[in-house]
Protein backbone atom coordinates (compact mmCIF):
# COMPACT_ATOMS: atom_id res chain seq x y z
CA UNK A 1 0.00 0.00 0.00
CA UNK A 2 2.99 2.30 0.02
CA UNK A 3 2.89 5.00 -2.63
CA UNK A 4 5.62 5.23 -5.21
CA UNK A 5 6.31 8.74 -6.38
CA UNK A 6 7.30 8.85 -9.99
CA UNK A 7 9.43 11.76 -11.01
CA UNK A 8 8.72 13.17 -14.50
CA UNK A 9 12.06 11.87 -15.72
CA UNK A 10 11.17 8.40 -14.52
CA UNK A 11 7.81 8.56 -16.22
CA UNK A 12 9.49 9.20 -19.54
CA UNK A 13 11.78 6.28 -18.72
CA UNK A 14 8.70 4.08 -18.64
CA UNK A 15 7.91 5.10 -22.21
CA UNK A 16 11.03 3.41 -23.52
CA UNK A 17 10.46 -0.26 -22.79
CA UNK A 18 13.35 -1.30 -25.02
CA UNK A 19 15.91 0.23 -22.68
CA UNK A 20 18.78 -2.18 -22.22
CA UNK A 21 17.27 -4.95 -20.08
CA UNK A 22 19.87 -6.97 -18.23
CA UNK A 23 20.01 -10.78 -18.28
CA UNK A 24 17.78 -12.42 -15.62
CA UNK A 25 19.86 -12.91 -12.46
CA UNK A 26 20.90 -16.19 -10.87
CA UNK A 27 18.97 -17.42 -7.83
CA UNK A 28 21.70 -16.39 -5.39
CA UNK A 29 22.07 -12.92 -6.91
CA UNK A 30 18.28 -12.53 -6.68
CA UNK A 31 18.22 -13.59 -3.02
CA UNK A 32 21.11 -11.27 -2.17
CA UNK A 33 19.45 -8.37 -3.94
CA UNK A 34 16.26 -8.84 -1.94
CA UNK A 35 18.22 -9.36 1.27
CA UNK A 36 19.79 -5.95 0.61
CA UNK A 37 16.34 -4.44 0.11
CA UNK A 38 14.97 -6.12 3.24
CA UNK A 39 17.82 -4.96 5.43
CA UNK A 40 17.94 -1.39 4.16
CA UNK A 41 14.23 -0.56 4.20
CA UNK A 42 12.79 0.82 7.40
CA UNK A 43 9.27 1.81 8.44
CA UNK A 44 7.53 0.85 5.22
CA UNK A 45 8.13 2.26 1.77
CA UNK A 46 9.77 -1.03 0.79
CA UNK A 47 8.11 -1.03 -2.62
CA UNK A 48 10.02 2.11 -3.56
CA UNK A 49 13.25 0.33 -2.58
CA UNK A 50 12.41 -2.68 -4.70
CA UNK A 51 11.71 -0.47 -7.70
CA UNK A 52 14.98 1.39 -7.25
CA UNK A 53 17.00 -1.83 -7.02
CA UNK A 54 15.30 -3.97 -9.70
CA UNK A 55 14.15 -1.42 -12.25
CA UNK A 56 16.70 1.38 -12.00
CA UNK A 57 19.87 -0.19 -10.68
CA UNK A 58 19.83 -3.70 -12.08
CA UNK A 59 17.40 -3.20 -15.00
CA UNK A 60 15.99 -6.68 -14.50
CA UNK A 61 12.39 -5.50 -14.92
CA UNK A 62 10.83 -2.76 -17.03
CA UNK A 63 9.10 0.08 -15.23
CA UNK A 64 5.60 -0.62 -16.59
CA UNK A 65 5.92 -4.34 -15.88
CA UNK A 66 6.86 -3.51 -12.29
CA UNK A 67 4.00 -1.05 -11.80
CA UNK A 68 1.41 -3.51 -13.13
CA UNK A 69 2.70 -6.10 -10.68
CA UNK A 70 2.70 -3.56 -7.86
CA UNK A 71 -0.97 -2.74 -8.46
CA UNK A 72 -1.79 -6.45 -8.37
CA UNK A 73 0.26 -7.04 -5.21
CA UNK A 74 -1.57 -4.25 -3.37
CA UNK A 75 -5.03 -5.77 -3.77
CA UNK A 76 -3.93 -9.36 -3.22
CA UNK A 77 -3.93 -10.75 0.33
CA UNK A 78 -0.53 -10.76 1.99
CA UNK A 79 2.10 -8.19 2.93
CA UNK A 80 2.57 -5.98 -0.12
CA UNK A 81 6.38 -6.10 -0.10
CA UNK A 82 6.51 -9.87 0.31
CA UNK A 83 3.96 -10.20 -2.49
CA UNK A 84 6.10 -7.94 -4.64
CA UNK A 85 9.20 -10.05 -4.00
CA UNK A 86 7.26 -13.12 -5.11
CA UNK A 87 5.95 -11.33 -8.21
CA UNK A 88 9.45 -10.16 -9.23
CA UNK A 89 11.03 -13.55 -8.45
CA UNK A 90 8.38 -15.35 -10.50
CA UNK A 91 8.82 -12.99 -13.45
CA UNK A 92 12.61 -13.43 -13.40
CA UNK A 93 13.19 -17.08 -12.51
CA UNK A 94 9.81 -18.83 -12.04
CA UNK A 95 8.92 -20.69 -8.84
CA UNK A 96 12.54 -21.02 -7.68
CA UNK A 97 13.00 -17.30 -8.23
CA UNK A 98 9.89 -16.55 -6.15
CA UNK A 99 11.25 -18.66 -3.32
CA UNK A 100 14.72 -17.09 -3.30
CA UNK A 101 13.42 -13.51 -3.57
CA UNK A 102 10.94 -14.11 -0.74
CA UNK A 103 13.56 -15.80 1.45
CA UNK A 104 15.93 -12.92 0.75
CA UNK A 105 13.54 -10.23 1.90
CA UNK A 106 12.10 -12.14 4.89
CA UNK A 107 14.90 -14.15 6.52
CA UNK A 108 17.66 -11.62 7.38
CA UNK A 109 15.24 -9.11 9.00
CA UNK A 110 13.67 -12.04 10.85
CA UNK A 111 16.94 -12.59 12.78
CA UNK A 112 17.06 -8.92 13.72
CA UNK A 113 13.45 -8.82 14.87
CA UNK A 114 13.91 -11.82 17.16
CA UNK A 115 16.98 -10.18 18.69
CA UNK A 116 14.86 -7.07 19.23
CA UNK A 117 12.19 -9.24 20.86
CA UNK A 118 14.83 -10.72 23.14
CA UNK A 119 15.95 -7.23 24.17
CA UNK A 120 12.29 -6.31 24.77
CA UNK A 121 11.80 -9.24 27.13
CA UNK A 122 14.65 -7.89 29.31
CA UNK A 123 14.12 -4.12 29.27
CA UNK A 124 10.67 -3.76 27.69
CA UNK A 125 8.86 -2.99 30.93
CA UNK A 126 11.23 -0.29 32.16
CA UNK A 127 9.58 3.17 32.24
CA UNK A 128 12.11 4.63 29.81
CA UNK A 129 11.53 1.96 27.17
CA UNK A 130 7.75 2.13 27.71
CA UNK A 131 7.79 5.88 26.97
CA UNK A 132 10.03 5.33 23.96
CA UNK A 133 7.76 2.61 22.57
CA UNK A 134 4.63 4.69 23.22
CA UNK A 135 6.12 7.45 21.07
CA UNK A 136 7.44 5.15 18.36
CA UNK A 137 4.15 3.26 18.12
CA UNK A 138 2.11 6.46 17.84
CA UNK A 139 4.41 7.59 15.02
CA UNK A 140 4.24 4.14 13.42
CA UNK A 141 0.45 4.32 13.46
CA UNK A 142 0.97 7.63 11.65
CA UNK A 143 2.83 5.74 8.88
CA UNK A 144 -0.10 3.38 8.52
CA UNK A 145 -2.55 6.28 8.54
CA UNK A 146 -0.57 8.01 5.80
CA UNK A 147 -0.50 4.78 3.80
CA UNK A 148 -4.30 4.47 3.92
CA UNK A 149 -4.93 8.14 3.13
CA UNK A 150 -2.46 8.22 0.21
CA UNK A 151 -3.96 5.08 -1.21
CA UNK A 152 -7.46 6.59 -0.97
CA UNK A 153 -6.30 9.78 -2.66
CA UNK A 154 -4.74 7.74 -5.48
CA UNK A 155 -7.50 5.27 -6.15
CA UNK A 156 -10.83 6.72 -5.03
CA UNK A 157 -13.07 8.19 -7.71
CA UNK A 158 -15.62 9.88 -5.45
CA UNK A 159 -17.56 9.98 -2.20
CA UNK A 160 -19.12 6.52 -2.61
CA UNK A 161 -15.71 4.92 -2.16
CA UNK A 162 -15.24 6.93 1.03
CA UNK A 163 -18.66 5.80 2.25
CA UNK A 164 -17.72 2.15 1.68
CA UNK A 165 -14.36 2.66 3.41
CA UNK A 166 -16.05 4.38 6.36
CA UNK A 167 -18.47 1.46 6.66
CA UNK A 168 -15.50 -0.93 6.89
CA UNK A 169 -13.80 1.30 9.48
CA UNK A 170 -16.98 1.33 11.60
CA UNK A 171 -17.48 -2.45 11.34
CA UNK A 172 -13.91 -3.47 12.11
CA UNK A 173 -12.54 -0.51 14.10
CA UNK A 174 -15.51 0.27 16.34
CA UNK A 175 -17.88 -2.69 16.30
CA UNK A 176 -14.95 -5.14 16.23
CA UNK A 177 -16.59 -7.36 13.66
CA UNK A 178 -14.45 -10.20 12.32
CA UNK A 179 -12.76 -8.90 9.20
CA UNK A 180 -14.34 -11.62 7.02
CA UNK A 181 -17.84 -10.32 7.81
CA UNK A 182 -16.77 -6.85 6.70
CA UNK A 183 -15.20 -8.19 3.50
CA UNK A 184 -18.28 -10.31 2.73
CA UNK A 185 -20.71 -7.43 3.26
CA UNK A 186 -18.82 -4.58 1.57
CA UNK A 187 -16.65 -6.42 -1.00
CA UNK A 188 -19.32 -7.62 -3.46
CA UNK A 189 -21.10 -4.25 -3.31
CA UNK A 190 -17.87 -2.41 -3.99
CA UNK A 191 -16.86 -4.65 -6.89
CA UNK A 192 -20.33 -4.44 -8.47
CA UNK A 193 -20.19 -0.67 -8.18
CA UNK A 194 -16.78 -0.60 -9.87
CA UNK A 195 -18.11 -2.94 -12.57
CA UNK A 196 -21.06 -0.63 -13.16
CA UNK A 197 -18.74 2.37 -13.40
CA UNK A 198 -16.32 0.62 -15.76
CA UNK A 199 -19.18 0.18 -18.20
CA UNK A 200 -19.80 3.90 -18.55
CA UNK B 1 3.76 -26.62 22.90
CA UNK B 2 2.51 -28.52 19.84
CA UNK B 3 -0.95 -27.23 20.59
CA UNK B 4 0.42 -23.67 20.58
CA UNK B 5 2.24 -24.22 17.28
CA UNK B 6 -0.91 -25.60 15.67
CA UNK B 7 -2.89 -22.60 16.95
CA UNK B 8 -0.26 -20.19 15.62
CA UNK B 9 -0.34 -21.87 12.21
CA UNK B 10 -4.13 -21.82 12.05
CA UNK B 11 -4.55 -18.20 13.17
CA UNK B 12 -1.86 -16.74 10.92
CA UNK B 13 -2.66 -18.84 7.85
CA UNK B 14 -6.23 -17.54 8.05
CA UNK B 15 -5.04 -13.96 8.50
CA UNK B 16 -2.71 -14.44 5.54
CA UNK B 17 -5.58 -15.23 3.19
CA UNK B 18 -7.86 -12.41 4.33
CA UNK B 19 -5.26 -9.63 4.45
CA UNK B 20 -6.64 -7.93 1.35
CA UNK B 21 -4.73 -4.70 0.84
CA UNK B 22 -1.57 -5.73 2.67
CA UNK B 23 -0.42 -6.45 6.18
CA UNK B 24 -1.74 -3.25 7.71
CA UNK B 25 -5.27 -4.20 6.67
CA UNK B 26 -5.28 -7.20 8.96
CA UNK B 27 -3.75 -5.61 12.09
CA UNK B 28 -7.14 -5.02 13.74
CA UNK B 29 -8.20 -8.64 13.28
CA UNK B 30 -4.77 -9.89 14.36
CA UNK B 31 -4.93 -7.87 17.57
CA UNK B 32 -8.40 -9.27 18.27
CA UNK B 33 -7.27 -12.86 17.80
CA UNK B 34 -3.88 -12.84 19.52
CA UNK B 35 -5.26 -11.07 22.59
CA UNK B 36 -8.19 -13.51 22.68
CA UNK B 37 -5.65 -16.35 22.78
CA UNK B 38 -3.84 -14.50 25.61
CA UNK B 39 -0.63 -14.59 23.60
CA UNK B 40 0.04 -10.90 24.20
CA UNK B 41 -1.77 -8.03 25.93
CA UNK B 42 -3.10 -5.16 23.78
CA UNK B 43 -0.30 -2.92 25.06
CA UNK B 44 2.36 -5.53 24.23
CA UNK B 45 0.82 -5.88 20.79
CA UNK B 46 1.25 -2.13 20.29
CA UNK B 47 4.88 -2.37 21.52
CA UNK B 48 5.59 -5.23 19.09
CA UNK B 49 4.00 -3.22 16.31
CA UNK B 50 6.33 -0.31 17.12
CA UNK B 51 9.37 -2.61 17.15
CA UNK B 52 8.41 -4.24 13.84
CA UNK B 53 7.86 -0.90 12.15
CA UNK B 54 11.20 0.51 13.28
CA UNK B 55 13.23 -2.63 12.47
CA UNK B 56 14.39 -3.35 8.90
CA UNK B 57 12.19 -5.48 6.66
CA UNK B 58 8.48 -5.92 6.02
CA UNK B 59 6.19 -4.56 8.77
CA UNK B 60 4.66 -8.02 9.00
CA UNK B 61 7.70 -9.16 11.00
CA UNK B 62 5.23 -8.39 13.76
CA UNK B 63 3.97 -11.93 13.19
CA UNK B 64 7.48 -13.37 13.70
CA UNK B 65 7.71 -11.50 16.99
CA UNK B 66 4.37 -12.81 18.25
CA UNK B 67 5.27 -16.37 17.24
CA UNK B 68 8.61 -16.07 19.02
CA UNK B 69 6.88 -14.79 22.16
CA UNK B 70 4.46 -17.72 22.17
CA UNK B 71 6.81 -20.60 21.35
CA UNK B 72 10.40 -19.44 20.86
CA UNK B 73 12.29 -19.97 17.59
CA UNK B 74 9.88 -22.67 16.40
CA UNK B 75 6.99 -20.33 17.07
CA UNK B 76 8.69 -17.54 15.11
CA UNK B 77 9.23 -19.88 12.18
CA UNK B 78 5.74 -21.43 12.21
CA UNK B 79 3.98 -18.06 12.53
CA UNK B 80 6.06 -16.51 9.72
CA UNK B 81 5.58 -19.41 7.32
CA UNK B 82 1.84 -19.48 8.11
CA UNK B 83 1.60 -15.74 7.42
CA UNK B 84 3.67 -15.65 4.22
CA UNK B 85 3.05 -19.01 2.52
CA UNK B 86 -0.72 -19.06 1.73
CA UNK B 87 -0.83 -15.53 0.32
CA UNK B 88 2.54 -16.11 -1.34
CA UNK B 89 1.24 -19.15 -3.21
CA UNK B 90 -1.79 -17.13 -4.29
CA UNK B 91 0.42 -14.33 -5.63
CA UNK B 92 2.55 -16.88 -7.47
CA UNK B 93 -0.53 -18.38 -9.14
CA UNK B 94 -2.01 -15.02 -9.99
CA UNK B 95 1.32 -13.75 -11.37
CA UNK B 96 1.45 -16.65 -13.77
CA UNK B 97 -2.24 -16.30 -14.75
CA UNK B 98 -3.45 -12.71 -14.18
CA UNK B 99 -0.93 -11.09 -16.50
CA UNK B 100 -2.07 -13.30 -19.35
CA UNK B 101 -5.75 -12.46 -18.94
CA UNK B 102 -6.90 -9.83 -21.40
CA UNK B 103 -7.93 -6.45 -19.98
CA UNK B 104 -11.59 -6.95 -19.14
CA UNK B 105 -14.33 -5.05 -17.37
CA UNK B 106 -14.36 -7.57 -14.52
CA UNK B 107 -10.60 -7.45 -14.07
CA UNK B 108 -10.76 -3.68 -13.79
CA UNK B 109 -13.78 -3.89 -11.46
CA UNK B 110 -12.00 -6.25 -9.08
CA UNK B 111 -8.89 -4.05 -8.88
CA UNK B 112 -10.91 -0.87 -8.38
CA UNK B 113 -13.56 -2.47 -6.19
CA UNK B 114 -11.11 -3.84 -3.66
CA UNK B 115 -9.55 -0.41 -3.07
CA UNK B 116 -12.22 0.94 -0.65
CA UNK B 117 -12.02 -2.34 1.25
CA UNK B 118 -8.22 -2.13 1.52
CA UNK B 119 -8.35 1.52 2.62
CA UNK B 120 -11.17 0.82 5.12
CA UNK B 121 -9.32 -2.13 6.65
CA UNK B 122 -6.06 -0.17 6.92
CA UNK B 123 -7.78 2.75 8.64
CA UNK B 124 -9.67 0.35 10.90
CA UNK B 125 -6.25 -0.95 11.98
CA UNK B 126 -5.29 2.63 12.83
CA UNK B 127 -8.40 2.95 15.02
CA UNK B 128 -7.74 -0.38 16.75
CA UNK B 129 -4.10 0.42 17.48
CA UNK B 130 -4.92 3.88 18.83
CA UNK B 131 -7.59 2.44 21.12
CA UNK B 132 -5.01 0.22 22.82
CA UNK B 133 -2.56 3.08 23.53
CA UNK B 134 -2.21 4.23 27.15
CA UNK B 135 -3.36 7.72 26.14
CA UNK B 136 -5.45 7.26 22.99
CA UNK B 137 -6.04 10.96 22.34
CA UNK B 138 -2.36 11.89 22.63
CA UNK B 139 -1.45 8.95 20.39
CA UNK B 140 -4.12 9.95 17.84
CA UNK B 141 -2.84 13.53 17.70
CA UNK B 142 0.75 12.29 17.31
CA UNK B 143 -0.08 9.91 14.49
CA UNK B 144 -2.12 12.56 12.70
CA UNK B 145 0.81 14.99 12.84
CA UNK B 146 3.13 12.26 11.50
CA UNK B 147 0.76 11.36 8.67
CA UNK B 148 0.42 15.00 7.63
CA UNK B 149 4.21 15.46 7.81
CA UNK B 150 4.78 12.39 5.64
CA UNK B 151 2.19 13.46 3.08
CA UNK B 152 3.35 17.05 2.73
CA UNK B 153 7.14 16.75 2.89
CA UNK B 154 9.86 14.25 2.09
CA UNK B 155 10.53 13.12 5.66
CA UNK B 156 12.41 9.91 6.36
CA UNK B 157 9.99 7.57 8.20
CA UNK B 158 12.80 6.21 10.36
CA UNK B 159 13.87 9.71 11.41
CA UNK B 160 10.27 10.51 12.29
CA UNK B 161 9.95 7.38 14.46
CA UNK B 162 13.21 8.24 16.26
CA UNK B 163 12.26 11.90 16.84
CA UNK B 164 8.80 11.12 18.21
CA UNK B 165 10.21 8.32 20.37
CA UNK B 166 12.81 10.71 21.82
CA UNK B 167 10.16 13.39 22.37
CA UNK B 168 7.99 10.96 24.36
CA UNK B 169 10.99 9.94 26.51
CA UNK B 170 11.83 13.58 27.25
CA UNK B 171 8.20 14.47 27.98
CA UNK B 172 8.02 11.36 30.21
Amino acid sequence: MQGIDLQPSERSLAMTPDQARAEPPGLLALALSFARIGMSSFGGGNAAWIRRELVERRRWLAQDEFLTGYAMCQVMPGATTVNLSIFCGTKLRGAAGALSACAGIVLPPMLIIVLAGLAYSYVGKSPLVQHLLAGVSAAAVGLTLQMGLSSARRSFGGWIEWLLALAVIAMVGWLRWPILDAIASVGPLSILLAYHRAGR
Amino acid sequence: MLRNLADLARVFATLSLISIGGGSAVIAEMQRQVTAHNWVTPREFLDFYAIARSAPGPGMQLVTLIGWRVAGWMGALVASVAMFLPSGLLVYLVTTVWGRLPESRWKQAITKGLAPLAVGLTLASVVTLLRSADHPLVAAATSLVCAVALMSARVSPLLLLALIGAAYVVAG
